[in-house]
């Protein structure tokens, strides 16, 4: 009788939080990376390349890393090498505010922390046998690349690649070395253009819209991959519907503020979605009827 | 069948005071301050019993405080040193709605990667909730939203009647607190009556204030994202942010990197944050993806009824009411809901 007034509850239904968790490990504490070469590309944006002292990063492109600097702070950096690299990886950092600034002081054997790799990456393997045409605004070709890399790598596994990239002007395009080594190999197709050229430019002059406009694109047989500043994605979205590729063949990946990258902070929330950890990544369709997307 | 069982007792309100605060932990419960209630570190069990109002801090800062440090470390050395926390505590005299925020809570932070320093403070603190026979204030609707029945997350759970209390147990650890206190009886057909009287009592002295049921509330903040009384509601918002810090649901987060005078040892500490304030979404680019006040409190509101809703099938807001209450531009999620309804 007493069963109505006292609901039965079985005792072992406890919260899943309070199970098993002795031995889950601290999400929050970064893994020692040590710096093993560094490059200066412009004045501001630096290329490193990192080891990590116990491990090795396993990643797909698309996905990032929170780099730590004790004293300093965290900050949200996209992976750039090749996945297949072993034992290394790359990333290339604009210097932007204290971490950043920071990170662009050190030097070969210096240290720094990792966590991660966090968040979706890019459909690598759904993409097999298309036509890839990689989209790059500015910083963007930083995540990028890691994709181009594994596509050039792999190229048999994919169809034509198109690789499109713009900066402001051409003191800012970042991987010039390779830019040009992909310029020269004859089986993808590259180019560049910028805002404001300088006298020995000799590539294209104005958005990159245009260079969507110039090539040639089979619409049924092409992914798209669009990294750039925010009001870049709009017109190149607009630009692609033209040509008739549709909303659920392009990928877009996303900047927002980040502070955990595992889907707890709440800061980098699009609606419902949350850029850590069902993004960065995100297929045009499924985000173009979110209020905050773009 | 061993395990389930309902176990009910009666309990002198006094001599299960004592013998809670002769126990190995520390004990937070409800205490008067200047007027209004809070939970604190107590010497003695003082609870307001029916008198009671949502205290001014939800008991999350118990289970997730502000300024936890994460570790602390040695600046330029990648060294990192874990803290222990060894402290076990009862929380005393959490209400329903208390109970059903720290149940989200545990979802929030087990879901995906599990918050290793939630779960640990989780572990190590005992939920002594009380039930509550009438609604607590006009701010709050926890019937409304549905979190005035409690079903679990409690290790006990008192129905205070005056000089004695049910317990129900709600967990093993629950159990084995109230085998060694002795001096409990098991409940006659007389206690059992007095009970149903008080619980039918409460009937009817709850009402639903919203003009519709909570289970529509996704598809109505759905289809309310561009409605104009969000820039309504942000013409009148003051933009502090103090409705994230009140609110039991409400756990975003910073993560910054403090230093001691020395400026050589430092403590990583994750800092409660809040989606009301302008910097949340703010990029290196200057780019800031909520910046109207109207961004934000739809943001927020629709967090609590639709996002989190939507994924958990339970309101994330828990009608305590403790946001309203102190908010100075009077904004309630009553108010809220029932104008989106026009
Ligand atoms: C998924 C992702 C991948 C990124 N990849 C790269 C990359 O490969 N290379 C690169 O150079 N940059 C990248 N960024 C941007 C980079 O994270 C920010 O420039 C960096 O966080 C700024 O940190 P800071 O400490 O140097 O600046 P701060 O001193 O913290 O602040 C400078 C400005 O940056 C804003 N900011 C602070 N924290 C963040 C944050 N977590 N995310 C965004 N803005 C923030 C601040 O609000 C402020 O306006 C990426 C960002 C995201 C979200
Ligand atoms: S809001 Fe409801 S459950 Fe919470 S204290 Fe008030 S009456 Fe009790
Ligand atoms: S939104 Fe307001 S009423 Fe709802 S749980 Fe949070 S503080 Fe309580
Ligand atoms: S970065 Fe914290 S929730 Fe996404």
């Amino acid at each position: 009788m007493s069963e109505r007034l006292f609901q039965t509850i079985d005792l072992d239904m406890r919260p899943e939080i309070m199970k098993d968790n002795n031995n889950s490990s601290n999400i929050f504490r970064p893994q020692v990376g040590e710096i093993i070469k560094v490059d200066r590309f412009t004045n501001l944006e630096k290329r490193f390349t990192i080891r990590l002292k116990r491990d090795s990063l396993r990643f797909s492109p698309g996905q990032f890393i929170m780099v730590s600097i004790l004293g300093i702070g965290e900050a949200p950096i996209s992976l750039s090498s090749s996945p297949t690299d072993k034992g290394e990886f790359e990333i290339c950092v604009r210097k932007m505010g204290s971490v950043t600034s920071y990170l662009h002081n050190l030097e070969v054997g210096d240290t720094l922390g990792i966590r991660g790799p966090y968040g979706n990456g890019f459909p690598v393997e759904e993409v097999y046998g298309k036509d890839l045409l990689f989209v790059a605004g500015g910083l963007g070709i930083i995540p990028l690349r890691s994709f181009i890399k594994y596509s050039l790598e792999n190229r048999d596994r994919f169809n034509d690649i198109l690789i499109l990239y713009g900066a402001k002007n051409p003191g800012e395009l970042l991987f010039v070395d390779e830019l040009k080594e992909w310029g020269n190999r004859g089986d993808i197709g590259l180019k560049l253009t910028v805002d404001r050229p300088d006298e020995r430019w000799r590539g294209h002059i104005g958005v990159i819209t245009r260079l969507i406009y110039s090539a040639e694109i089979n619409p049924d047989n092409t992914y798209a991959f669009i990294v750039g500043p925010p009001v870049m994605f709009k017109y190149v979205i607009m630009e692609l519907n033209a040509e008739g590729i549709t909303d659920d063949k392009m990928y877009l990946s996303l900047e927002r503020h980040m502070k955990c990258g595992i889907g707890k902070c709440g800061h980098c929330q699009i609606n419902n979605r949350y850029v850590c950890m069902d993004g960065p990544v995100f297929r045009y369709s499924q985000i173009k009827n979110l209020s905050e997307a773009l | 069948m061993k395990n389930q069982k309902t176990i009910i007792y009666i309990a002198n309100r006094d001599e299960f005071h004592s013998y809670l605060l002769s126990q190995p932990y520390n004990i937070y419960a409800v205490t008067e301050k200047e007027g209004r209630y809070v939970f604190a570190d107590v010497n003695e069990i003082n609870d307001p019993g029916d008198k009671y109002t949502p205290t001014l801090l939800p008991p999350k800062k118990y289970l997730y405080p502000d300024e936890w440090i994460l570790f602390r470390f040695k600046r330029g050395r990648e060294e990192i040193f874990e803290i222990e926390d060894k402290e076990k505590r009862i929380l005393f005299g959490v209400r329903p709605c208390d109970i059903n925020a720290i149940n989200l809570m545990d979802k929030i932070f087990s879901d995906g990667y599990n918050d290793n320093y939630y779960a640990k403070r989780r572990k190590d603190t005992i939920l002594i909730g009380i039930d509550c026979f009438s609604p607590c204030d006009d701010h709050s609707f926890c019937y409304s939203v549905g979190h005035l029945d409690v079903k679990e997350g409690y290790d006990l759970l008192l129905k205070d009647i005056g000089t004695a209390y049910f317990v129900s147990i709600g967990s093993k650890r629950g159990r084995r607190l109230m085998t060694k206190f002795t001096k409990v009886r098991e409940t006659t057909p007389h206690d059992i009556e007095q009970i149903r009287e008080i619980e039918k009592k409460k009937e009817g002295m709850f009402i639903n204030k919203f003009k519709t049921k909570v289970d529509n509330l996704p598809l109505l903040f759905r289809s309310s994202i561009s409605s104009p009384i969000w820039e309504e509601l942000g013409e009148r918002d003051l933009g502090c942010g103090a409705c994230n810090i009140d609110c039991p649901t409400c756990y975003c987060f910073d993560i910054q990197d403090k230093l001691e005078l020395n400026i050589e040892d430092g403590r990583r500490v994750r800092d409660w944050d809040g989606c009301m304030l302008r910097d949340f979404t703010l990029v290196g680019s200057g780019e800031i993806f909520r910046a109207s006040k109207a961004d934000r409190l739809r943001h927020r509101f629709n967090r609590k009824f639709h996002y989190l809703m939507n994924v958990y099938k339970k309101s994330h807001c828990v009608g305590c009411g403790r946001c309203a209450r102190d908010c100075l531009a009077r904004i309630s999620p009553v108010e809220v809901v029932n104008s989106l309804m026009v």
